[in-house]
């Protein structure tokens, strides 16, 4: 049998030139979606640590009732007894640490105009010892102890329309748990710019404890907790379940927790759209490398008529022409993958040695710098899909050959 | 023609003239004056140029009463409004009206908060509901049309708002014939919805003035609350300027 | 004896257009083991057509073929193969060597085909390049070997699986007289001292001289099948002759 594969790989080389041809197509398909998915690779892996960072976590605990209603008055579905909850989920392993969160709104007035504002209530220590960065143009984080006015972060659109700018005040206005109205001032420490134009004109935080002042409430809308590393996701959401299920120490209070993939609603977005892209791309390569190839090997077949009949009239089985055909085929495939792969790898260490930048997508404000990731996945990926594709391509020829009429084959120019 | 023939026909045209006249200076006079009217309608909320009234709103969710509010309306004029919270809940707060603006103001705080009249105040009741209650300063009026409203006879009036600082867009008020007594009203917002509805109930002699002693106001978007504001206590005062004061909350 | 194979009346008609061209017209023959036999006739007699019917890669469209006791026609189509692999040789008028394959490579096709193993492969391989001559070339491609060469690498192939029968198509067509000649000797070489049975076509009479068994096709039709008692030489005498000869040298 050995014998036959290295008959297969000679005939590869037979026509050189046609062969170099086909090997460059098949390697140029590899390499394109390696670089592709190298660049999505580095988009997802990029934007899903951003995401976690930017304060999302890798696990939030609710109340089970904030999925089932919302709020009819402020914190009405918030956590009752955080602070216990926080120390028993402190306690698991791989737990980096757990920051409470009070989400609300209101307004903000700067005594001439008001305006909206989307804001949250921090416990700042807790955010710095998570990693929790905040961008700020201006100023600085907020600092939990401080006597007079409680400090705040704002937006630059909202600083901006506010006309304020690090030091000044404002007054901020809500609504209590128990429905009236609350003011407290606040002194700003820092403008913040998102990158998102929308949520720059909106937001706003404050410490923990001014929030709980303005709000009337003791409650929290959820808890974040941070591990070490994204890869420990599942098992500490795993290993906190029966925990929370007996209501982290015997509280009345059903909890509910969800993973970061469950909650980042716009990263799963962008996943899905790249990976729908890099799909769609595999597809075409697929198809191109298909088409082209049974052309080729058509051709090829043709030229060893003769050859074919020759075996055939020795009682060579059809079946072994066909894995003959095929095996070419394979091979054909295995090397441009092969070349495609190390060409792909070595364009893209190339690439990310130039620190291009691309210019930057819609709604985000600074530009995208070009990296691209080594993903062993996608090689090997992409190394089936162009093989897959010559023998399928393969499969017409082979057929072909082996269904020759002996005598006409030997007959044939 | 003879003389008498003369005469007859002399008559005969002035008799004509005349009717015709009288008809033109009579249906003229029919039609009323929407302007006019809707200022008389406004006597019966505003009694005095310068005045205090108290009001209790009691909002009701579903027909069950919800919560109550007290409030404390000092008006001077058609254009400045001071109200002060009285619920214990509320103490220290207070809201003010100047001109087309409005802020609300917080204890402990050392800044207004611009609100516009629309934003509720307590229940189905807005700002401008408790706080610009002289429609003929924000409102342009046209009589539509004559019509009973229950068993009283209205005039039905339309008004549209002339300055940014009304609270509605439009209103349909129909008004007593007879002295141009608020009887109902329905509140539209700029997109045209039919957001509000407002039935006057009660009317009592206070200091020599006829005024509304009951309001209710009907929620037309979701159909499952309303609320009722009592009048209390209106009396005649001069209000000092200084009252109305725009800047910090720690003003006296 | 019994025969190794027969054509008994066999024909063969390929459409062409709207008729049928008959390229061989009841032909039979009968061929022994160990025999040494021609095919002549000029073009388009329909030698190939009764090579490729006896040697089994066609079937005729009337007649039958038995081969080695078996009727052709019965077969599977797996079996004709089988017996193609096993029983039968090829030679080619255009070598038809594999390009990628060296020499020795070539010629242990057949050994391939039949799953023997790599030693007794190489072994076999070698024995038949040495009775060809042709041990120093066993590492060449056919590129790099003469048209002679290459036909003789051909017959090594063609014999290295020890087959009943090897059928050669016009051998030396692409080669010089010398060679021609030389090929169509060693062919008669390997007849006589592996005993296997050799059939080849050609049109060149001078190829003929030493061919004990002559087969004439014009047509498509068999006009002789002479034995020829001058070629036999003093190896190749039938039974009957030898009885007469031994019973003649008794007499005197």
């Amino acid at each position: 049998m050995s014998k036959f594969l290295l008959l297969a790989f000679r005939n590869v080389f037979r026509n050189r030139r046609r062969t170099v041809m086909t090997l460059l197509m098949v390697a140029g398909g590899v390499a394109a979606l390696l670089l592709a998915g190298g660049y999505f690779a580095r988009m997802t892996h990029g934007l899903r640590e951003n995401t976690i960072r930017n304060g999302l976590g890798h696990i939030q605990i609710f109340s089970a009732e904030h999925f089932k209603r919302d709020e009819v008055r402020v914190l009405d579905t918030g956590i009752d007894n955080w602070r216990q909850v926080a120390a028993t989920v402190r306690s698991a392993e791989h737990v980096r640490g757990v920051a409470p969160r009070i989400e609300f709104y209101g307004m903000v007035s700067n005594g001439q105009k008001s305006s909206v504002f989307m804001g949250s209530a921090v416990d700042p220590d807790a955010e710095r010892s998570l990693g929790f960065e905040t961008y700020l143009a201006s100023g600085h984080d907020l600092d939990a102890q401080r006597t007079g006015d409680a400090e705040a972060l704002i937006g630059t659109g909202l600083a901006k329309s506010m006309n304020v700018k690090v030091g000044d005040g404002l007054t901020l206005l809500a609504v209590t748990s128990d429905g009236a109205l609350n003011g407290v001032d606040v002194q700003i420490a820092g403008i913040v710019e998102t990158g998102v134009a929308d949520l720059d004109a909106r937001y706003l935080r404050i410490p923990l404890d001014a929030g709980q002042r303005l709000l009337q409430s003791d409650r929290v809308t959820n808890l974040v907790v941070g591990l070490d590393a994204t890869a420990n996701t599942d098992r500490v959401y795993d290993e906190l379940t029966p925990r929370l299920n007996n209501g982290f120490g015997g509280m009345s209070q059903q909890m509910e927790m969800k993973k970061w993939i469950d909650l980042a609603t716009y990263y799963k977005q962008v996943r899905n759209m790249f990976d729908g892209i890099f799909l769609f791309m595999g597809i075409i390569v697929f198809f191109m490398v298909l088409m082209s190839s049974i052309n080729t090997l058509l051709m090829s077949m043709f030229e060893r008529t003769r050859e074919i009949g020759t075996m055939l009239a020795m009682g060579t089985p059809q079946a072994w022409i066909v894995g003959l055909f095929m095996t070419e085929a394979a091979l054909l495939g295995l090397l441009g993958a092969a070349i495609g792969v190390a060409g792909g790898n070595l364009l893209g260490t190339v690439l990310n040695a130039l620190n291009l930048r691309l210019p930057p997508p819609p709604g985000i404000a600074v530009s995208i710098p070009f990296y691209v990731l080594h993903v062993p996945g996608i090689m090997i990926g992409a190394s089936i899909l162009v093989i897959v594709s010559l023998v399928l391509a393969s499969i017409l020829p082979a057929i072909r050959a082996s269904r020759l009429r002996i005598t006409e084959a030997l007959a044939h120019v | 023609m003879s003389k008498v023939d003369r005469f007859l026909r002399w008559y005969l045209i002035l008799f004509a003239a005349g009717l015709l006249l009288t008809c033109a200076l009579v249906c003229r006079a029919a039609t009323p004056n929407a302007e006019a009217l809707l200022k008389q309608s406004d006597r019966f909320r505003n009694g005095w140029l310068s005045y205090v009234v108290h009001v209790k709103i009691t909002d009701y969710e579903a027909d069950r009463p919800d919560e109550e509010h007290l409030y404390e309306v000092s008006q001077k004029g058609t254009d400045k409004t001071y109200v002060e919270f009285m619920s214990p809940r509320e103490k220290g707060e207070h809201l003010l009206m100047l001109g087309d603006d409005m802020w609300v103001y917080l204890p402990d705080t050392s800044r207004p908060v611009r609100i516009t009249p629309l934003e509720r105040l307590s229940g189905d009741a807005s700002n401008g509901d408790v706080a610009r209650t002289n429609y003929a300063a924000d409102y342009s009026a046209v009589y539509l049309r004559t019509e009973k409203a229950g068993a009283v006879e209205c005039n039905v009036l339309e008004l549209t708002a002339k300055r940014k600082g009304a609270t509605y867009h439009r209103i349909l008020y129909w008004i007593r014939v007879e002295d141009a007594r608020p009887v109902r009203a329905e509140f539209y917002l700029t997109s045209g919805k039919h957001i509000k509805s407002a039935t006057f109930d009660e009317y009592g002699l206070v200091g020599g003035q006829m005024l509304l002693r009951r309001l209710t106001l009907y929620d037309e978007i979701l159909h499952n609350s309303h609320s009722v504001l009592e009048y209390s206590g209106a009396t005649q005062r001069a209000l000092p300027d200084k009252l109305f004061y725009q800047g910090r909350a720690d003003r006296f | 004896m019994n025969e190794l194979v027969t054509a008994e009346a066999v024909s063969r008609s390929f459409p062409l257009d709207h008729s049928q061209v008959r390229a061989l017209d009841d032909a039979s023959l009968r061929v022994s083991p160990g025999e040494f036999l021609a095919i002549a006739g000029p073009s388009g007699s329909g030698k190939t057509t009764l090579l490729n019917l006896i040697g089994c890669i066609d079937k005729p469209t009337s007649g039958r073929i038995v081969f080695d006791g078996e009727e052709t026609a019965k077969l599977t189509a797996a079996q004709t193969t089988a017996l193609r692999r096993e029983k039968i040789g090829f030679v080619f008028q255009t070598f038809n060597l594999i390009p990628v394959f060296t020499a020795s490579e070539n010629v242990e096709y057949p050994l391939l085909l039949q799953g023997v193993s790599a030693s007794q492969r190489r072994k076999r391989v070698a024995a038949a390049l040495e009775s060809v001559g042709l041990s120093s070339r066993a590492t060449h491609r056919p590129d790099l070997l003469s048209g002679g060469e290459r036909q003789r690498v051909a017959v090594a192939r063609a014999i290295v699986h020890r087959p009943a029968l090897v059928l050669a198509d016009e051998p030396t067509a692409n080669l010089d007289t010398q060679n021609a000649t030389q090929l169509i000797d060693l062919m008669r070489e390997l007849n006589r001292n592996l005993g296997l049975t050799f059939i080849f076509s050609t049109h060149d009479q001078r190829l003929l001289e030493h061919t004990p068994r002559i087969v004439r096709l014009c047509d498509g039709r068999i006009v002789s099948d002479t034995h020829s008692a001058a070629a036999l030489g003093r190896e190749t005498q039938t039974k009957g002759e030898l009885h007469e000869q031994v019973f003649a040298a008794r007499l005197s």
